[in-house]
């Protein structure tokens, strides 16, 4: 009985002298309401302007635009494309540009990042020297002032295209770079026989060369010998033709044409992005620890399956991380090709929203279909660092 | 490994394959930037005859580029205002200088800045910003930005870490979305959008927005570099302050953050590296920085074949500020290394 009055006058004596205000969950509570209550005005403040000034200057709000027709023309697109498409349309023959310019410089990038990279911890002086220039070089100048300057020189120093250079049938001149390329026209006979005997000779020598095999590697080589023997097999029987390109009366015909501007936002890219590449190679590669590589030597393994076995697993989880945040930059970097014309999705977007005059928008998709395509690749490079990581018991 | 005395066969003809590219490569360029050029303080003509550089472009244009179209008579104005910031900067960056005067040193130089750029009290003409220009500009969105967007990352990574889930989902969605867009759709939003969401009384000079998107747009990166950082620190740092009592600021301000930014100095730096190189951006939205004025310096068709000088005049610029905060970083990294080895 008396204990349990101490006790309440003492909660009582607590409550008095310390008060709610100091209770730590009634505290956290207040400042959550207080952050909601902020966002929540600083929301109505924008929208409440936004509807008065869309009003005032007689401007409309809505996504109903999409499905008018564009009316503008796109230098060059990955698919069909017409000025009496949608915007809709326009926007996904932007993103299809985007998308295209990106896997390319992502490819480039990663065969001159590791080359770089390797070559960084050359034992050659002069080839480590070479490494770290380059990377010194490049990383230490903005983005958008080496596609510019890429772009001047695509378009201002090389031959005009009829003395265009010409190197094995690949033509390089101001108005582009033009490629051979395979045309197909088989029949349905033709295009299964073909098929056949390309399978044949895939799996052959996936049988008996390849030792039956099943790493990544070993199936994606496989899978490279097998378009390979597809197109020659094609070729000989006639259902494809090598389609070069020909300067004829002040165009060229035939082959692939990548434009000034297309190449310009490639090289650029690859080239700058590769710096950082390198880097975080070189680093990843410093990461494994020197006795990783004196045990696997001691161990007798050769130098080559030390670097297999031993070292690239290692330095790969130690990698991937910055890697795909420098991925995830070469992607949002591409936006850089509206600076030289070249018609990515914020190129697009940029010129529907000059037409239409649809800001908000247009903004608004631009930064919806980026932060999509971020989310993708990083879920994409989580899942394989999963793969990757260290397996404790 | 690399003893001198192993020098094998193979790797001395790699060494000598290499300096032949190099020297191939390096003797056309050489050529062209020194012995064909043309040097001096002369006209277009000048460059007629040659292959080489035209350098008589940078004498020529050399003031458009590094000041913008700022009164010529006045030009004393924003190089000051830009070694003040600058010095600033630098003086910033050497540890031995950090106490409470460079608080108020903060303080001034950006006021100091924006009076001396801007004019319009103590008899100075006043020049808009719509004419300021070139590199006081770069260093001024560079310099504030980073400023600014420091404070502000530390608290959206405070706010990333904190237990109040509400506090959490919103700093964690900020610096996921912003993080997730390129700069560029961040500067047209400001551009575009934002007079639309502000009262249309406020003009709010483009110069302004562009300085603003960049700060919201750093403070997403550094926020996650500051929590990086923070995420090194052992919990039980937290309770031993929590034990003495010591308020949540000042654990944050004197014990956590010293210990989590010495943790990503390179991080960090990396990120102003980025931030002065992105400040070249805002060229896309028509802001005069220093590559938006090289380009107006090539709109002049007298001059416009000499591209690759103008370029490569603004390039080195560029190069000597991030190299320099690429040795910094080294160097602090260094400082702090060798004070933690002597615990």
């Amino acid at each position: 009985m008396t204990i349990q009055k101490i006790e309440n006058i003492r909660e009582v004596e607590t409550t008095r002298t310390v008060g709610i205000w100091w209770n730590r969950r009634f505290r956290a509570s207040i400042q959550q309401v207080i952050v909601i209550l902020c966002l929540v005005a600083v929301v109505w403040f924008f929208a409440s302007n936004a509807a008065v000034n869309i009003d005032r200057q007689k401007l409309n709000f809505g996504f109903d635009f999409l499905w008018r027709e564009a009316g503008f023309g796109i230098g060059e697109s990955l698919v069909a494309y017409s000025s009496q498409n949608s915007f809709a349309w326009a926007f996904v023959v932007g993103l299809a540009n985007t998308v295209g310019v990106s896997l390319g410089a992502l490819i480039l990038t990663t065969v001159i990042g590791f080359a770089v990279g390797i070559g960084s911890l050359s034992m050659n002086t002069a080839v480590r020297r070479v490494c770290l220039t380059y990377v010194a070089m490049f990383r230490n100048v903005p983005l958008l002032l080496q596609l510019y300057l890429w772009y001047s020189i695509a378009t201002g120093l090389l031959p005009a295209p009829a003395g265009a250079w010409n190197f094995l049938g690949i033509y390089v001149s101001r108005v582009g770079v033009y490629l051979p390329v395979v045309t197909f026209s088989p029949t349905p006979i033709s295009a299964l026989t073909s098929l056949a005997v390309a399978g044949a000779v895939s799996l052959g020598v996936w049988w008996f060369i390849l030792q039956r095999n099943l790493s990544l590697m070993v199936v994606l080589s496989a899978a490279a010998i097998a378009a390979v023997a597809w197109i020659a097999t094609m070729l000989v029987a006639g259902d494809a033709v090598i389609d070069l390109p020909v300067w004829q009366k002040f165009r060229f015909n035939g082959g692939m044409k990548f434009s000034p501007e297309f190449c310009a936002l490639l090289l650029g890219l690859s080239v700058y992005t590769a710096s950082f590449v390198a880097e975080i190679v070189r680093a990843g590669i410093v990461a494994v620890k020197k006795g990783q590589k004196e045990a696997a030597q001691a161990l007798g393994l050769t130098s080559g399956q030390t670097m297999r076995y031993v070292v690239v697993p290692q330095a790969a989880r130690v990698i991937i991380p910055p890697l795909t945040s420098q991925y995830l930059n070469l992607v949002k970097n591409s936006s850089l090709g509206v600076a030289i014309g070249y018609p990515d999705f914020v190129s697009i977007g940029n010129t529907t929203l000059n037409i239409t005059g649809r800001a908000i928008e247009c903004v608004a998709i631009m930064m919806a279909v980026y932060l999509a395509l971020s989310l993708t690749i990083s879920a994409l490079m989580n899942i394989y660092n999963k793969k990757m990581a260290l397996r404790t018991r | 490994m690399r003893s001198k005395t192993k020098v094998s066969a193979g790797n001395r003809l790699i060494t000598v394959l290499v300096f032949g590219v190099v020297a191939l490569a390096l003797y056309p360029l050489f050529r062209w930037a020194v012995i064909d050029a043309v040097w001096g303080n002369l006209g277009p003509e000048a460059c007629k005859e040659t292959f080489g550089a035209c350098w008589p472009v940078i004498s020529e244009k050399g003031s458009l580029i590094i000041f913008g179209r700022y009164p010529a008579a006045e030009l004393w104005r924003p190089a000051l205002a830009s070694a003040l910031l600058l010095g600033t900067a630098i003086v910033t960056a050497m540890p031995r200088f950090w106490n409470k005067a460079l608080l108020l040193a903060w303080i001034a130089a950006p006021l100091l800045f924006l009076t001396l750029m801007g004019g319009g009290i103590l008899g100075l003409s006043s020049v808009p910003s719509s004419q300021w220009g070139g590199l006081p500009i770069t260093i001024m969105l560079s310099v504030f930005g980073i400023g600014c967007a420091f404070p502000l990352g530390i608290l959206l990574a405070c706010g990333r870490l904190s237990s109040k889930p509400v506090i959490r989902w919103v700093a964690t969605s900020y610096i996921e979305a912003v993080r997730g867009v390129p700069l560029i759709t961040v500067l047209f939003m400001a551009t575009f959008i934002l007079p639309l969401l502000l009262p249309s009384g406020w003009n709010i000079s483009a110069m302004v927005r562009a300085q603003v998107a960049i700060i919201l747009f750093t403070a997403a990166y550094l926020a996650e570099v500051v929590r990086a950082g923070m995420q090194t620190v052992p919990k039980g740092q937290f309770e031993a302050c929590e034990a003495l009592g010591i308020s949540r600021f000042e654990t944050y301000v004197k014990v956590v953050l010293p210990q989590a930014l010495s943790m990503v100095i390179a991080p960090t730096i990396n990120t102003f590296v980025t931030v002065l190189k992105d400040t070249s951006l805002v060229a896309i939205v028509s802001i005069s920085e220093l590559l938006m004025t090289a380009r107006q310096a090539l709109a002049d068709p007298v001059w416009r074949t000499h591209f690759i000088e103008v370029y490569v005049f603004i390039a080195v610029i560029y190069f000597v500020f991030c190299f320099a905060m690429g040795k910094w970083s080294k160097s602090l990294e260094r400082a702090y290394i060798f004070s933690k080895g002597r615990e």
